[in-house]
């Protein structure tokens, strides 16, 4: 009687620990797998890219309709984001005809990664006063501004109001 | 051997009882602190530092994951940090107590002359600079190019340097860029006039700027080389319009903060000197040169034409019919009263803040000379410059 | 987050503090970790996720690992696959750019790459991490079956930014039980305080006078500017170092952890030998055990034993930085050791002892040329001037402006690099002859050092320091 109840004990914990065996095996290959996923993830939402401003701006420009947009001078950026072009690495502002319409696509590649806290600054700043300009005037306007894009990839700053903003915003992680 | 013995148990027994008290001791102080802190209202200005100080950070979610929002709330934390001045004048203490003459890019000079350290020009930018300023004469043949650049005072009030301090040669600088445009411009030494002077108070002593004595001598001296006939609507007297200056090199380091300094205008004594000054973008006239309510906060060199802003169009009422276009910073500022009484109509230009191109101003107004005046830190460090005037040509 | 921030002193300690004296015995761990993970998450906010990932990936391998330990293959294998992938990862966020830019230099085209910042603790976070799978592969330590405690060990705030790396086997015990007291928690406070004037009061100024000679132009200044500015360097990398080693000790200690010494006044230091042992201690003893050891270590034969140090040097070096002149410093030291080892070590012992330490200094504070110039080429330059090559001169009135303007802060990093530092402090604190007046002048004194590092920490700079690129 006592060995046969030994004997399943002994099978039974046996068990337990051929089960707790394969448990962490388990666990730790699909840990590894969680792991690589967010290593992904970062790769395709968060990370920069040391390609030259030229070439990711080139790739953005080619995108961007120049029927209701109008590429802007060096001086623009300075007039309405307060922002010295000279200051970075590469800057481009493509600015609506309409002076009612806020369409705007603002694409910098910065020097040094303190400067990305002041663009995402003048950003808001842009956005808040052309709210406030536009707010009894055209509400569908404020509403563009309310879902406009910003991204912040590594050294690369990229602002969006549009209709079509989530294409312009997705031209931009593909050109990177 | 006993005595050791006892001394290092009671050494022992003196940490170990330090250490409950101190434990005390260092929770009563952090509460404390922590209590005054969060009890005091937020300041929104430094009247010693000279500047504004960080409120509360806002809250968006981009900038909470972007590590922004962290980041900005420890500079709120510091700028408001109770008792703030008095810590600053705390570090300040125990860094001259250890031999410092330095802080923050100013130096503590002999005979509390306070003097901005010489900024190493970028290549790059300089370059770009000059490119732009030669694109502009030449695009412009039939107009006189004057350029002014004003030595800091570390490189001309020699005497005044912290005892053994090597200054970076400015002069060196200054005669590369002159050798650079000498053909095109109309060059004007600064440099040897105010060497002449150097004994004399030609820098304010608590500012980077120079007095308006410096910016007399330099514009008497070269006047004839301007092109200006000098009348009797040139002569000029002299009126402190304050006594209670503390300029920006001493809010900048925390230096001779107590000093108190006498601003003096040069006042026309002849003829009719109403002049309008358009801030043309704030849409706003003002009749005066001078701006007294700037008297009233800390920097008060802003006097001069009310600081710096993009575009000034200053109107007078000179017989001379010649406009001028001044591409500047802020030494130029307490230099154009000087210029006044003989040109009907002076633009004042800051690449800083100007967000317009060079042929808008040329297309607005009709202008016949240009002066580029700069102190030489702001030039040498400049990169708006070549934005302003190379855009738009 | 760093200690040295106004956010960590003021709010996120004091609430920490008093939560977790509240906390019962059994959460008091949780409290930690959680402390902890907002810890990270406040200076990382996307990395912290990395962090949480990986711990769980490690505690399943070390519960794996110790499943094994009857069939020493599989054991092998599950630790091998441990260590892969722990070192790809550590590899691809610290080391990637370095090789994509080593790929750049010799392809003909500019490869363009993905950038990534560099999640903070990182080099420290690893070696604990693998000290944790090798101690419980060699039966040192038991997997630690609570994954809070687990937790805690690999991320633990003192520990987290900045080391020291305790190995698993010795901290274990003090994850499940380890005293609070007032007592313990007030030498806490004063270490800390003493951490925090290192590096905000002498660290810091002594970086401002660092950068203001290194930054020069080759050739614009004397060959005697350019040993203070390399000594400034090697006091400044000190005391910043030894700073946030005694703030995360002072730390630890305020929560019951005592942790070993991981500065040791290295700069007192006669022989490279003794520098190894007293400069970031667990660092050193880390690849001492898991990797010196398992080669042979002394056993071995001379020549083996010269290869094994040069690795252990090169090892060193790049776990410092992903930068190639990291990798010449560490063979630099590679090979010092080595030859004090078998060529010069006795010759030296027989110098008098003043010679061999003006030798260790000079040595050891060459090798930091390569830690603080931005490439090699500029490296090899400045240590030219060190020795005349390319000087502007001896000395000149530049170099006398030098010493005589940071005086006061060159008396202190002489003082403060010996025990006799702590043995002035002492001798202050003594001054009173009752016991009660000894106590007192204690706290008065550690409190005018907290009060004197607030000041130079709100009005400062601000610069977080060398710490950020470990």
């Amino acid at each position: 009687m006592k060995r046969k109840q030994r004997k399943r004990r002994d099978q039974t914990d046996m068990a337990a620990v051929n089960r707790s065996v394969s448990r962490a095996e388990i666990y730790k290959y699909i840990m590894a797998f969680a792991l690589l996923l967010y290593i992904v993830l970062l790769l395709i939402y968060s990370s920069g890219s040391t390609k030259s401003f030229e070439e990711a701006a080139g790739n953005v420009e080619a995108g961007i309709q120049t029927d209701s947009l109008v590429k802007q001078n060096a001086q623009a950026l300075k007039r309405h984001y307060g922002l010295n072009g000279a200051d970075y690495e590469g800057a481009v502002l493509y600015m609506a005809e309409d002076s009612i319409s806020v369409e705007e696509i603002l694409m910098v590649k910065v020097k040094n990664d303190q400067q990305v806290h002041i663009i995402q600054d003048a950003v808001r700043d842009r956005v808040n006063s052309r709210k406030n300009s536009l707010e009894n005037v055209s509400p569908e306007q404020v509403k563009l501004l309310d879902k406009a894009r910003i991204l912040v990839r590594g050294r690369f700053v990229f602002f969006a109001v549009s209709k079509n903003a989530q294409e312009y915003a997705e031209l931009f992680t593909e050109s990177l | 051997m006993q005595k050791n013995r006892k001394r290092s148990r009671r050494n022992r027994r003196v940490k170990q009882q330090t250490g409950s008290i101190f434990a005390v001791v260092f929770c009563i102080v952090i509460v404390l602190l922590m209590a005054v802190n969060i009890l005091t209202p937020d300041k929104e200005m430094s009247p010693d530092e000279d500047r504004r100080l960080a409120g509360r950070p806002e809250f968006y979610w981009d900038s909470l994951v972007s590590g922004d929002y962290m980041e900005k709330y420890e500079v709120y934390l510091k700028d408001q940090f109770a008792g703030r001045d008095l810590l600053r004048n705390l570090r300040l203490t125990l860094n001259r107590l250890g031999g410092s003459r330095e802080e923050n890019g100013v130096l503590l000079g002999k005979g509390g002359q306070l003097l901005e350290t010489i900024a190493i020009p970028e290549q790059e930018s300089l370059t770009a600079n000059l490119e732009a300023i030669e694109k502009f004469i030449k695009s412009h043949k039939n107009m006189t190019v004057s350029m002014m650049l004003v030595p800091d005072a570390a490189n001309i009030l020699n005497e005044e340097l912290p005892a053994l301090y090597s200054v970076t040669d400015q002069k060196r600088m200054i005669a590369q860029v002159k050798r650079e445009l000498e053909e095109s411009v109309n060059w004007i030494d600064v440099e040897s006039i105010l060497s002449k002077h150097a004994d004399e108070e030609i820098y304010y002593k608590t500012d980077k700027h120079w007095t308006s004595l410096g910016a007399y001598y330099v514009f008497e001296e070269s006047a004839d080389q301007l092109g200006i006939r000098k009348s009797s609507a040139g002569k000029f007297a002299t009126y402190p319009i304050t006594a209670t200056f503390n300029g920006n090199l001493s809010s900048r380091s925390g230096y001779k903060q107590n000093v108190k300094e006498v601003i003096d205008i040069y006042a026309q004594t002849e003829g009719d000197t109403d002049v309008v000054v358009n801030y043309v973008d704030e849409q706003r006239k003002t009749a005066s040169l001078y701006d007294s309510s700037k008297l009233k906060n800390s920097n008060q060199y802003e006097v001069f034409l009310g600081g710096d802003t993009s575009v000034i169009d200053i109107k007078t009422v000179s017989e001379n019919s010649d406009r001028l276009l001044v591409i500047k910073d802020s030494f130029a500022n307490s230099f154009i009263p000087f210029l006044t009484p003989y040109y009907r109509e002076i633009v004042v230009v800051d690449p800083k803040y100007y967000g317009g191109t060079i042929k808008d101003i040329m297309d607005t107004y009709r202008i016949t000379d240009t002066l580029f005046l700069y102190g030489g830190n702001t030039f040498f460090q400049d990169n708006n410059i070549s934005g302003v005037l190379s855009s738009g040509q | 987050m760093l200690f040295s921030n106004i956010s960590f002193i003021f709010i996120f300690l004091p609430v920490t503090v008093l939560v977790y004296l509240l906390a019962s015995p059994k959460k008091k761990n949780t409290v930690l970790l959680t402390a902890s993970l907002v810890f990270y998450a406040w200076g990382e906010p996307i990395y912290v996720v990395l962090l949480l990932l990986s711990a769980m990936f490690n505690y399943f391998c070390g519960q794996d690992i110790e499943d094994r330990r009857d069939n020493p293959v599989r054991a092998k294998k599950s630790l091998a696959f441990a260590i892969v992938i722990n070192l790809l990862i550590l590899g691809f966020f610290k080391y990637y750019a370095l090789l994509m830019e080593s790929v750049n230099a010799v392809s003909p085209a500019e490869i363009p790459y993905r950038e990534f910042a560099l999640p903070a603790g990182i080099s420290f976070y690893m070696l604990r991490v693998l000290s944790y799978l090798i101690d419980i592969y060699r039966g040192e330590a038991g997997a630690q079956k609570r994954f809070v405690s687990f937790a805690l060990y690999l991320t633990m705030f003192p520990t987290l930014p900045a080391g020291p790396v305790e190995r698993y086997a010795e901290l274990n015990v003090q994850l499940e039980k380890r005293m609070v007291s007032p007592q313990r928690f007030g030498n806490g406070a004063m270490l800390f305080v003493c951490g925090l004037a290192k590096k905000v009061v002498l660290a810091d100024s002594l970086g401002i006078f660092q950068e203001q000679i290194t930054g020069m132009q080759i050739g614009t200044f004397s060959m005697l500017t350019a040993w203070i500015g390399c000594a400034a360097f090697a006091f400044r990398l000190y005391f910043e170092l030894s700073g946030f080693a005694d703030m995360a000790a002072g730390l630890g200690r305020m929560f019951g952890f005592e942790f070993r010494r991981n500065f040791n006044y290295p700069y007192i230091s006669r022989s490279v030998t003794e520098f190894w042992k007293r400069w970031n201690i667990s660092v050193a003893s880390w690849f001492h055990i898991y990797v010196y050891e398992p080669l042979g270590g002394d056993r071995t034969d001379s020549f083996r034993q010269m290869w094994n140090l040069l690795l252990l040097g090169i090892l060193t070096g790049f776990w410092y930085g992903a930068r190639w002149q990291f990798l010449w410093w560490g063979i630099y030291f590679g090979v010092l050791l080595s030859a004090e080892r078998f060529v010069w070590g006795k010759l030296l012992v027989r110098l008098p002892k003043a010679v061999q330490h003006i030798y260790a200094v000079i040595v050891i504070f060459i090798g930091w040329a390569w830690f603080f110039s931005p490439d090699l080429g500029l490296a090899l330059d400045y240590i030219g001037v060190m020795f005349g090559v390319g000087a502007s001169g001896i000395a000149d009135t530049q170099t006398l402006y030098f010493l005589i303007s940071h005086w006061l802060l060159l008396v202190f990093c002489i003082v403060g690099s010996s025990s006799r530092g702590t043995a002035v402090l002492h001798s202050i604190i003594e001054v009173p002859q009752s016991l009660q007046g000894k106590k007192i002048a204690a706290c008065v004194v550690y409190m005018i050092i907290f009060i004197v590092s607030l000041a130079f920490l709100v009005t400062g700079t601000g610069e977080s320091g060398l710490i950020i690129q470990f």
